[in-house]
């Protein structure tokens, strides 16, 4: 298969590469004139031609042509248009920097910007977001968040305040590949999802993708959130950074060698407990409660045709009771790439990454008698990506994908009364997972593009470790071993493969409104392993088994798309319909932490979710912002489960409809308002009641799973932005910018319901009085929450 | 393991929470009631009561409805049969040992529940397995810190039988009284928490030694803001351990985190809402039944605390 595949792939290069002949190629990069930092996204326009192409990730583009003058426009959203006259009679290089329009404030400016993108980009179900957009958006606590502002956009949703990572179109938090500069994150929440793991400062722009995925991507079923971090200023030294309620962010960047090379380093801590250490005694035993990340990158232009690139991250949350025992976990994560352009055309990415997601639990106040546990997955990855800008039709991208997984579900130590508990730490779990892509991008006529690609992935369950039989009881019921094996190193116990297409079209039907569609077949071969009410720090991932099949899933969607008023509204609607298959769920009483026979407590079914995505945005004038609404349903059919009928899943939400609104008042002034209605999420109440041995046990009589919704969510926050003065009182610029954010969260205090549970309340029963019964109502932030936050850059 | 360990550290959380809680009362969907068989029975010599009620609203705070004029009888696999019979209390069934020869509950033998009730004939079976006698009760001392009160803490010492697969539930009174909270559900799997630990035929280990059952739950004293002291100078304690088989370990851990609930931030990590399993066999699949039948070999120990023995 993977011979044939590359066979083809030589066939269609050298086909192109004869049909090349006679012609010159313009390249380079697009960068910003500021700092150095690549574009990616930004516009290269011939206007002889009336075409272009588009910077790749890294900011990169080539365009081949027939010999002759031409006139090239650099465009990007917020830069002023670059003009650029190139006589082309051989290949030219052509670096251009071009300027954001925020640093020449004091000129009258006229741009060119290409602002009908979201009409005419081949992209669909993307959502993409600068910094800009992100840090307008005020979060919990007055801090821009990553994750937070992306769900203010359709099709994207939690569960609630405190659930860890998001869910897109109905696919579950498992689902969602989220990548810090190539690397997996795999879990991207602080504090309980408060907080993203991502620093604001050390973000550049981040796209994710709702459907239509690109054969470069796989693994996740759900969705992908490419997160790049910035290079880091090549041109002066920039320190930011931020003092506000919850933490304290400091970002440096600068050069290394002028133009040649920079560098970023940020890093956040909270100090919620710094700050209560007056206040409470709670603390005095060693007890922790804070988190703290740290990223750095540094990159370096070797020679026009070589750059390289290594980043990385490291996070921690620490909630420690005392010095003993509490529990912490955190997320690692390393890349090294380097960009090679093997001529003119060819483009060429090689990444290297490793990511590693722990935690810890540690119990018992001495050394005689004590427990500890700890959990965690490692990933070493490998990924050659190559971009062949075949002509101004056609752009090819090719590549691979190699990860090789180390599963470690617990292992866990405990010692009783000085005597040690072999408690079996569970066997380390190894999987191989690889991939083959090929994707083109290909004008057919002005009017028509398609974006189409294969992905052939497979993943392998390989040993050394102990696998198992299970035998089938009724649906629903735990599954006992029935048989033991043993495998060797390295020897495969089961395998998998995928073939998963993908396709997107444009169709314009005139300047200002487009149809599009896509198709995308995706599998999933590692699983989240999470069944509380939201995902949370400790569940686990673990491999496609011989027992668990991978989950796959299946997308359509196709969406219109229309400026209005000379580019001032846009607006767009999307349908979509995703099918997947082996979808987990779990049997009643499922022991998912440490339990070699996991496996034999998880069920397989199949999920279905479709909606409609409603988004309008205005992007000009002092008001300005956006509306997004989604209309959803998600569903699982697992035998054994709900009767073996269709339930909706914990994060199915019938509508969520998000504002987002800013209003700058004057160059000083900024003010933002948001606000979130979303259906309550789908539980499960009990109808009855019975006692057991003097206690009340509540009961489910028709055995239905998610069969009522707690109470609808509702929140407004409101938001000042204060610049500080720009000019010192003799005139004099000042050299530091400088802002306070006054924020409010959840004005008007709604205990917004995170679940409700039932219960026979927490006081003592006295045998023979009746036993009370009733259903408590959790919200977990139960009132307003004000906040202040300074911000600075020099 | 993980909910009591997750919930201790939640507490410091929980400090600086925002969380809130609020009672409510929302209408349930409409059900039958159906027959709840409360049949845990023990070879203590007592008399021994299997209660038939049946299910209500969940909202209906009353006491349940008895099942009256049922016949129930246990046999075991040696042919005994053990006839309970309909007691003064409605849906109260007894047997009582004193006045028969034969003894309920012996480790090593199986039995066989029937119940024949309002025309409808029920089932179940159990099987008794053994019971280690406790070694003793102890108390440590533990000074005032953050969070609580200075206490006297219980343990309870005592060795799992030898072979693989043992459960325990283990129940504790203090001063008489029954420690009968949810949270004081104390199971023990071998001496451990569950089936994954290899501790069969060790002591107990810390989290049941001294968990909540032994010790009553935490119980914050709103006047200095921390826990009450378990045990003070002079208080007793009496501990009981039951053996219970597989099925009716899963059923109970099951049932403590049903009816256990964490609240506040303690519901991040909350399972979700799922029927407690039975195993009472109904005559037909339309027809539903509740409830558990177990029968208990049972040890126990008591101790009353005078620190002066205790401190020279």
């Amino acid at each position: 298969m993977n011979k044939s595949l590359f066979a083809g792939l030589c066939l269609v290069l050298s086909g192109y590469l004869a049909l090349a002949q006679g012609k010159a190629t313009i390249n380079g990069y697009v960068k910003d004139a500021a700092n150095g930092e690549d574009l990616f996204g930004a516009n290269v326009l011939v206007k002889e031609i009336g075409d272009g192409a588009v910077t790749n990730f890294y900011g990169f583009y080539s365009i081949t042509l027939p010999p002759g003058t031409y006139t090239l426009e650099y465009r990007y959203v917020g830069y002023k248009t670059s003009v650029k006259t190139v006589e082309l009679q051989e290949n030219v290089r052509l670096d251009v920097e071009i300027q954001s329009e925020q640093q020449q404030l004091q000129e009258v400016v006229v741009t060119a910007e290409r602002e009908d993108q979201n009409v005419t980009s081949t992209e669909m179900s993307v959502a993409k977001l600068d910094m800009k957009t992100i840090s307008k958006v005020p979060a919990f606590a007055g801090e821009v968040d990553v994750l937070r502002a992306i769900q203010f956009l359709p099709g994207v949703s939690t569960v609630g305040e405190g659930a860890s990572g998001f869910n897109v179109r109905g696919g579950s938090v498992g689902q969602n590949l989220v990548l810090l500069d190539e690397a997996p994150v795999y879990n991207s929440s602080h504090l309980l999802g408060f907080f993203s793991v991502f620093n604001p400062d050390a973000v550049k722009d981040i796209k994710l993708y709702k459907g239509g995925i690109p054969a470069r991507y796989g693994g996740r079923i759900s969705s992908i959130l490419d997160i790049r971090m910035k290079e880091g200023n090549n041109k002066s030294y920039d320190v930011a950074g931020g003092v506000g309620t919850v933490f304290s962010r400091l970002a440096v960047e600068g050069p290394i060698k002028k133009e040649k090379s920079s560098f970023i380093i940020a890093g956040r801590r909270s100090y919620a407990d710094v700050l209560a250490r007056p206040f409470t005694d709670v603390l005095d035993d060693g007890a922790q409660l804070y988190f703290y990340d740290l990223t750095v990158k540094t990159n370096f232009d070797i020679n026009p045709k070589n750059r390289i690139f290594a980043s990385g991250y490291f996070g921690r949350d620490n909630f420690k009771f005392d010095s003993r025992q509490g529990f912490d976990w955190g997320n690692a994560t390393g890349t090294l790439r380097w960009n090679h352009l093997f001529n003119d055309r060819l483009f060429s990415n090689f990444t290297a990454f490793y990511s590693n997601y722990d935690y810890s639990l540690a119990f018992g106040e001495n050394d005689l008698d004590k427990f500890q546990w700890t959990s965690q997955i490692a990933t070493y990855n490998l990924k050659p990506e190559f971009t062949y800008f075949i002509n101004t039709k056609n752009e090819l991208s090719f590549g691979g994908d190699l990860a090789i997984y180390q599963f470690d579900p617990a292992e866990a130590s405990a010692v009783s009364n000085g005597t040690p508990i072999v408690i079996p730490t569970l066997d380390r779990k190894y999987g191989v997972e690889s991939a083959l892509y090929i994707g083109n991008e290909q004008k057919f006529s002005p009017k028509f593009t398609m974006n189409y690609g294969l992905r052939l992935s497979s993943f392998s369950y390989i040993g050394p470790g102990s696998y198992f039989d299970f035998d089938s009881p009724e649906p629903g019921k735990r599954k006992n071993v029935t048989a033991e094996y043993q495998a060797d190193d390295l020897e495969t116990i089961e395998s998998y493969f995928n073939l998963e297409p993908r396709a997107s079209f444009t169709l314009l039907l005139d300047p200002q409104s487009s149809v599009k569609g896509s198709y995308n077949r995706t599998a999933q071969y590692i699983h989240l392993i999470s069944n509380t009410v939201a995902s949370n720090p400790l569940d686990v991932w673990t491999p496609s088994t011989n027992n668990i099949a991978p989950q796959t899933g299946q997308q359509v969607s196709l969406g219109y798309f229309r400026n209005f008023a000379n580019n001032t509204y846009e607006a767009s609607v999307e349908t979509y319909y995703r099918g997947t298959q082996n979808q987990i769920d779990y049997i009643d009483g499922a022991e998912l932490l440490i339990n070699q026979f996991l496996e034999g407590d998880l069920l397989s079914g199949i999920g279905r979710a479709y909606g409609l995505e409603l988004y309008v945005q205005k992007k000009k004038g002092m008001l300005n912002g956006w509306v997004s609404y989604t209309l959803g349903k998600t569903e699982l059919q697992v035998d054994g489960i709900n009767n073996n009928e269709w339930y909706l899943t914990r994060f199915d939400q019938t509508h969520n409809l998000k504002v987002a609104a800013f209003y700058d008042l004057s160059p000083k002034w900024s003010f933002s308002a948001n606000f979130s209605y979303i259906t309550g999420t789908p539980t499960t109440f009990p109808t009855d009641r019975y006692e057991f041995q003097d206690y009340v046990v509540p009961y489910n009589y028709d055995n239905g799973r998610n069969n009522v919704r707690i109470p609808d969510y509702h929140r407004l926050d409101l938001g000042v932005t204060m610049q500080g003065r720009t000019v010192k009182r003799n005139g004099k610029p000042r050299k530091v910018n400088d802002q306070y954010v006054f924020s409010v969260y959840n004005v008007y205090s709604r205990r917004n319901p995170f679940s409700i549970y039932f219960t026979q309340g927490g006081d003592r029963p006295v045998i023979g009085e009746p036993l009370p019964t009733k259903a408590v109502q959790v919200a977990i932030i139960g009132s307003f929450f004000p906040s202040i936050t300074y911000n600075f850059k020099f | 393991m993980g909910s009591s360990i997750i919930r201790f550290s939640l507490l410091s959380l929980l400090v600086a929470s925002i969380a809130c809680e609020d009672d409510i009362y929302p209408e349930l969907a409409s059900s039958e009631p159906v027959i709840a068989v409360d049949a845990f029975v023990t070879n203590q010599d007592k008399v021994q009561v299997i209660k038939l009620t049946k299910t209500q609203y969940y909202f209906d705070q009353a006491r349940p409805a008895g099942v009256t004029g049922a016949t129930v009888t246990i046999i075991d696999d040696r042919g005994q049969v053990f006839n309970f019979v309909e007691g003064s209390t409605n849906g109260w069934y007894e047997w009582d040992p004193a006045q028969n020869t034969d003894t309920l509950g012996i480790p090593g033998v199986a039995y066989a529940l029937n119940i024949q009730a309002e025309g409808l004939e029920y089932s179940a079976t159990s099987y008794t397995g053994p019971v280690p006698e406790p070694d003793s009760l102890t108390f440590f001392f533990e000074p005032e810190n953050a969070f609580q009160e200075a206490t006297w803490v219980a343990e309870l010492w005592a060795r799992d039988v030898t072979g693989l697969g043992d459960a325990y539930w283990i129940k504790g009174w203090k001063n008489g009284s029954y420690l009968n909270r949810p949270s004081e559900i104390l199971l023990a799997y071998d001496a451990a928490l569950g089936r994954g630990s290899e501790s069969d035929g060790l002591q107990f280990i810390v989290p049941i030694r001294r968990g909540n059952g032994i010790n009553p739950e935490f119980e914050l004293n709103e006047e200095t803001n921390k826990g009450y002291p378990y045990y003070v100078d002079n208080d007793s304690l009496y501990v009981e351990i039951h053996s219970i088989t597989n099925e009716a370990y899963d059923f109970l851990l099951l049932m403590r985190t049903e009816i256990d609930r964490p609240g506040g931030f303690g519901e991040l990590f909350a399972a979700p809402i799922s029927n407690v399993p039975t195993n009472i066999i109904t005559p037909s699949p339309d027809i539903k039944a509740v409830g558990f039948f177990n029968v208990s070999a049972v040890s126990s120990i008591g101790k009353r605390l005078v620190v002066d023995e205790l401190t020279p």
